[in-house]
């Protein structure tokens, strides 16, 4: 009577032989080190990356390009991210936020004062700039400008891939004046090319004699060489008077032609309209991004995502789906042939044909037609982990079949059934374990196949929109063939994880079932 | 049993099998959350009348019990009358619709299956007759290689480099001439142009080199193990004694007898490759019914189309399989019918 102690010890030491032939097989050793360290991947994903693959956006432009790209010829032309302004306190957290700009009030007037207030602030964290204009001696009609400025060098000759800037504007107290705030890019090399200075006025806003309030983020993203696009984030409320200058600005190129000093800066012009004129301004969370065309190790998607992180975190999911799919496939698989098998007859037959007709239909179209059916336009994971373990058990299923079939006449099982052993005795303890060889083998060759099925059928669009998936990452990229830095990452890690599997699986079918190829 | 009971026999067999697949595609549309009404009408439900509703549910007899329906559409589907598509997508006869798309499928299968058996079997006989060498060796490391290489991720590749050099991807494909059956089925005959043909095999050619790497391998690896059997017979050393050209032995007695395993695998691949065709075809925009297909789901949501081509892809799939049973049972005089 085997004690539980000795079977583990006997168990153990068929696992440590089972390692050490692994361990002589170099395509079974090969296959066992990218499994552990994809694994080891897919466990540490947060170690290896602090970004999220899917909420972390705008780390970098759209479609940036790797950052080693930059050092070979014909990348001269990318930029990395670049941020003129201290970027830990847009939002005038603390006085010393001020000191990088330089703040000058034009004409220099009396009761015109600029400062920085603790207390109010735009929007919902307090500091901001308080400029209060208390003017009674100025003749009416007569304009100060207050402007708040900061010069930079840009070391790029390339275009940002972006180009963000966002202000916010409060207005609590405006009497006897109109307020017109600027926001202005200015370039300010000269050289005998391109003379003088030239200023870019990205947005005006005008304020009647109301109350106001204004926020607003603005952008300019690289669509191509020759055009950008661009994006509002926040206006608020609507109903302010708004005028966008910046909408003549067609390209980036336009904005950032060279290298050189730019200066970025906030304008405000208050006109005493009337005899009492008082004002009070706050500007808060003035902030100025240039987001680069390179970024990273393999760049970023269309959402400035780090496809890196998406590359790490992708090996979770091809691993999760590859696994369960097959572990699904391999168990229908068992199932049906050990039932086939056990009990012949008119099972046999009905099982065997059904197991047939399945094996000769297109797999892909049903696929894709169930996915359809069953998830209503809502796909998502453990859906695409049943359709694609569904449909891979039919090969196996006829193998075990085989297998069981030679079995059940064996001597060994006429002398249990002799001794009174039923059917569930004899299936657990002199089937099973002869076909469980099998089980892992196969396991480990169906899971290739599950991963690209997987990859295919987010690419065809079927994807669960939670997660990334290498699959899905192509699919992303699909209609941008250009973009080879997108393309190559995940469909070489889709190889090799695949790969990996058949060499596994190859070497363990040499090692379980020295007789019995599978298929070779 | 002679020749003429095993074909009655595979006969019957394959009639049963497109039963089973008329009864499964049933059975999916009918049994999935929702009702049939949803998934006939798709996404126009708000914009049809109630009569025109009522009048599509006739039309599909979809206000009977579901035997009575059942075997309406089993009528309906052997005397090949598809009706038409859903109201999203303009209410057009599917039948034609259908033959607009097959010809190309069929005409990227038959020429990436040909081209890669053609490849495969001769570097496999290369690497058989030079087994242990490098030529072997690469062969069989690019095979597999190439095996776990995504079909989709290949296409994308193949994009990426011939940009511009071949026409691939979304644009072009639309610019692809639609079938003229006219000189078969029309009263008058038209040809078609040399533009026509040149644009046609201009799309042809990537996707039908992602499905001949999809492919060769298959063929590559069977063809060597195979010739790796036959070249040790006994009838190969006797010819080598009779003093016959190599050439001759490898190709007159060896592959003759170690093709047949590659007919029936490639009649078994037919279900893999239309798999690999759906994808390439939308990876390069190529108009055939896999393009179809995703358009059918993903746009129009048009189920009778659906309902319409996995019937038709599943009969490829049986007419292929048939067809390699015949010939088999046809080429080996030595096979045992029953």
């Amino acid at each position: 009577m085997a004690t539980r102690k000795a079977k583990l010890a006997f168990n153990l030491k068929r696992l440590k032989g089972f390692l050490f032939s692994l361990r002589r097989s170099k395509r079974g050793l090969f296959g066992v080190v990218i499994l552990v360290v994809a694994i080891a991947v897919a466990l540490s994903a947060p170690l290896l990356t602090p970004y999220n693959p899917i909420e972390t956006r705008n780390l970098s432009g759209s479609y940036a390009a790797p950052t080693w790209l930059r050092y070979f010829p014909g990348g001269e032309g990318l930029t990395e991210n670049f941020y003129p302004l201290s970027i830990n306190d847009s939002r005038f957290d603390t006085p010393s936020a001020l000191n990088q700009f330089d703040i000058s009030i034009v004409p220099s007037v009396q009761n015109v004062f600029v400062q920085y207030s603790p207390q109010i602030g735009v929007p919902a964290s307090p500091g901001s700039l308080e400029i209060r204009y208390e003017n009674s001696s100025a003749p009416i009609g007569s304009s100060t400008t207050i402007s708040l400025s900061k010069s930079f060098y840009y070391p790029y000759s390339g275009v940002p891939g972006t180009f963000t800037f966002s202000v916010a504007i409060l207005l609590p107290r405006i009497d006897g004046v109109s307020v017109r705030c600027d926001v202005f890019l200015r370039q300010d090399w000269v050289t005998s090319a391109s003379p003088g200075v030239f200023t870019y006025n990205l947005t005006r806003w005008q304020f009647g004699g109301d109350q106001a309030f204004g926020l607003r983020r603005e952008s300019y993203t690289a669509v191509n060489r020759t055009q950008s696009r661009r994006t509002l984030d926040w206006i608020y409320p609507p109903s302010f008077a708004l005028q966008s200058v910046g909408a003549g600005i067609t390209s980036l190129r336009q904005l950032f032609p060279r290298s050189g000093n730019y200066t970025f800066g906030v304008e405000i012009t208050i006109t005493k309209l009337a005899k009492n004129a008082e004002a009070a301004v706050y500007l808060d969370g003035l902030n100025l991004k240039l987001l680069g065309t390179a970024w990273g190790l393999f760049g970023t998607d269309y959402y400035g995502r780090d496809v890196y992180t998406q590359l790490i975190y992708g090996t979770r999911v091809s691993l999760i789906i590859g696994l369960l799919a097959s572990v699904l496939s391999v168990g229908i698989g068992l199932i049906v042939g050990l039932v086939s098998a056990y009990m012949g007859g008119i099972v046999d037959e009905v099982l065997m044909r059904f197991t047939d007709a399945l094996l000769v239909l297109p797999s892909l179209p049903l696929m894709i037609v169930l996915m359809a059916v069953l998830s209503q336009a809502q796909y998502n994971m453990g859906t695409l982990i049943i359709v694609i373990g569904f449909f891979g058990w039919m090969g196996f299923a006829r193998v075990v079949r085989s297998q069981v079939l030679s079995l059940k006449e064996r001597p060994y099982v006429e002398a249990a059934k002799a001794v009174g052993a039923g059917t569930p005795y004899i299936l657990a303890r002199h089937i099973l374990p002869n076909v469980i060889t099998l089980v892992y083998v196969t396991l480990a060759l169906t899971v290739p196949g599950a991963i690209v099925t997987e990859a295919a059928l987010s690419f065809l669009g079927f994807k669960d929109l939670s997660i990334i998936s290498w699959g899905r990452m192509l699919s992303d990229v699909a209609q941008r063939a250009e973009l080879w830095w997108l393309i190559i990452p995940p469909g070489l890690a889709i190889a090799i994880l695949s790969l990996s599997f058949i060499l596994l699986g190859y070497a363990m079918d040499d090692i379980l079932n020295p007789k019995l190829r599978m298929r070779r | 049993m002679g020749l003429r009971g095993y074909i009655a026999k595979r006969l019957i067999y394959t009639v049963f099998l497109v039963l089973f697949v008329l009864t499964i595609n049933f059975i999916i549309f009918e049994v999935m959350p929702g009702s049939p009404v949803d998934f006939f009408i798709g996404n126009a439900r708000q914009v049809l009348t109630p009569e025109k509703i009522a009048s599509i549910m006739r039309r599909w007899g979809l206000d009977q019990p579901w035997h009575v329906r059942y075997l309406t559409y089993l009528r309906r589907m052997l005397t090949w009358d598809f009706g038409e598509s859903s109201p999203a997508s303009g209410s057009v006869p599917v039948g034609p619709m259908i033959m607009n798309y097959l010809p190309n499928t069929l005409l990227l299968m038959g020429l990436s299956t040909i081209l890669s058996i053609l490849i495969g079997v001769i570097f496999g006989v290369i690497a058989a007759y030079r087994r242990g060498g490098l030529f072997d060796s690469t062969s069989v490391i690019a095979s597999l290689i190439t095996f776990s290489l995504p079909t989709f991720w290949m296409g994308l590749v193949f994009i990426t480099i011939f940009q511009g050099i071949l026409p691939a991807g979304r644009i072009v494909g639309d610019n692809m001439p639609p079938w003229n059956f006219n000189f078969i089925f029309g009263t008058q005959i038209s040809y078609p142009t040399t533009v026509e043909i040149i644009s046609r095999i201009q799309h042809l050619v990537l996707p039908t080199a992602v499905l001949v790497l999809f492919q060769y391998g298959n063929y590559l690896l069977l063809t060597r193990a195979t010739m790796l059997e036959t070249l040790t017979e006994d009838y190969i050393l006797t010819a080598r004694a009779k003093g016959l050209k190599e050439r001759s032995i490898i190709f007159k007695h060896a592959l003759k007898n170690a093709s047949l395993p590659i007919i029936t695998s490639s009649a078994l691949a037919f279900g893999f490759l239309i798999s690999g065709a759906m994808i390439t075809e939308n990876v390069f925009s190529y108009p055939g019914i896999g393009w179809l297909t995703l358009n059918a789901i993903m746009v129009t949501q048009d189920y009778p189309v659906l309902h319409v081509i996995f019937y038709v892809t599943a009969l490829t799939v049986i007419i292929a399989n048939f067809t390699s049973d015949l010939l088999y049972g046809v080429i080996d005089p030595r096979i045992k019918y029953g």
